[in-house]
């Protein structure tokens, strides 16, 4: 009987931690696909004849005029670890409210529009890890500001914000140059 | 009248077991007796582990926190402003990233976008009224680095804030800054393991104040890497008050993106 109870106790410590150290993994590799998305942006919009118009409105009022192309055909699709749909419309509201907050009495409140979002498998199809990848863009005064979210199973998420400047005598992407990055702000 | 037989019967005396000679005995208490002792020797070994693994368990979250932690502050050093003419990576005009050879770490960052500020008049040494372009966006309490292009920097504590004027704390400041240097909130934090207490701790270069990180850490190495892209930190964690807990090492190598840019 005892042996019985201590080898119990010791095999649902040891699940414990096998699940403390999934959490801690599983985070982690949140943290690189945000990055992984923020780099993926950066390269969209590099590719754009001008970023002008990224912060402006399209046809749908939070996507960027001028967004990426990865982007799915839906702004509620599903999570890609069996959960339920995502709503993009809803997360670009909750990133405006974040970013507002953050933001304070200060004079700028750029306004946040969905640029590149889709599946992590899209893009790496044996990643292993199932994320979805949202990048919203701002323009706040002639910079470029990237918010890319990794979201995974559990309301777990990872940030990294990017700030980047157009070169001083043109606004095509491809002389955008990266000031800051803010992993997890 | 019958009589019972004085002596069995050869029938019945074929039921009576014969017994065990002393050899049977011997081997059957020597088998007894190396089970009993490999049994009670796994329970012993087993309440040792139900003794200590807990603890070790608790070892490892805690230092996962403590890493987490060290290696976000890592990975943000060298974040800089976002405009103005000292726009770009902090690492351009002071260390972002400093390990000193003691094994401490500290490191440098931005930490908020919306509270940026370019100084609108020069700053004298011991001047605490700040005007500046945009100091809405900070708080009060907050921990702010003035810095310019010669390379002089000096960490202050912002007492009261409006748009065009921010409040520092008295502090000496090593520098006198002109107009068109730079004030942001910052975050200056060096990591360091105190021998004696055997702990990591965090120190806020800003307040002066520490705070213990992470219990049992007798070193910390902090290595960079790749030309200052990644930095390794390894940990050895010493045993705690638990008897058979073995040393662990944790080494973990965080990427710093804003030490590339530069």
């Amino acid at each position: 009987m005892v042996s019985i109870g201590l080898g119990m106790s010791l095999a649902l410590l040891g699940t414990m931690e096998t699940s403390l150290a999934g959490h801690d993994r599983a985070a982690r590799a949140l943290r690189y696909a945000s990055r992984a998305a923020a780099s993926l942006a950066v390269s969209e919009l590099r590719r754009l004849p001008s970023v002008r118009d990224v912060g402006r409105a399209g046809p749908i009022a939070q996507i960027s005029a001028t967004p990426g192309t990865f982007v799915e055909a839906t702004l509620a699709p599903r999570g890609p670890w069996g959960g339920g749909a995502l709503d993009l419309r809803a997360l670009t509201s909750r990133i405006q409210a974040e970013a507002d907050a953050a933001a304070g009495v200060a004079a700028s409140h750029p306004v946040w529009r969905l640029f590149v979002y889709g599946s992590l498998a899209d893009l790496v199809p044996d990643a292993g890890v199932p994320a979805y990848l949202v990048v919203w863009v701002a323009d706040d005064g002639g910079i470029v500001l990237v918010r890319a979210a990794a979201f995974g199973p559990g309301e777990s998420r990872a940030l990294t914000e990017l700030s980047l400047a157009a070169a001083e005598d043109s606004d095509a992407g491809a002389g955008l140059k990266v000031l800051v990055v803010r992993p997890d702000p | 009248m019958k009589h019972a037989p004085s002596c069995p019967s050869p029938s019945f005396a074929s039921f009576v077991s014969p017994g065990f000679t002393l050899v049977e005995l011997l081997i059957a208490t020597a088998i007894m007796t190396t089970v009993s002792g490999a049994f009670v020797s796994l329970i012993l070994s087993a309440q040792s582990i139900a003794r200590t693994q807990p603890e070790a368990a608790d070892q490892q979250q805690r230092a996962r926190m403590a890493v987490q932690a060290l290696a976000a502050d890592v990975a943000r050093a060298g974040g800089g402003l976002d405009r103005g003419a000292n726009a770009g990576p902090l690492a351009r005009y002071l260390p972002a990233l400093e390990v000193a050879p003691d094994g401490s770490v500290t490191v440098r960052y931005l930490s908020r976008r919306s509270a940026q500020a370019t100084l609108t008049a020069g700053l004298p040494r011991g001047e605490t009224a700040v005007a500046v372009d945009a100091g809405g966006g900070f708080a009060a309490g907050s921990s702010a680095l003035v810095f310019d292009r010669t390379g002089c920097r000096d960490l202050v504590r912002v007492t009261d804030v409006t748009e065009t004027l921010l409040v520092v704390g008295a502090a000496p400041r090593t520098c006198a800054y002109a107009a068109g240097a730079s004030i942001a909130e910052a975050e200056a934090r060096t990591y360091r393991v105190d021998p004696v207490a055997r702990q990591l701790q965090r120190r806020d270069e800003s307040t002066g104040s520490t705070l213990p990180m992470l219990d049992g850490v007798s070193r910390m190495q902090v290595e960079v890497l790749d030309g200052a892209r990644r930095v390794r930190i390894s940990l050895q964690l010493a045993p705690g008050g638990s008897r058979g807990l073995r040393e662990l090492r944790v080494s973990f190598d965080v990427m710093v993106p804003n030490l590339w840019l530069s």
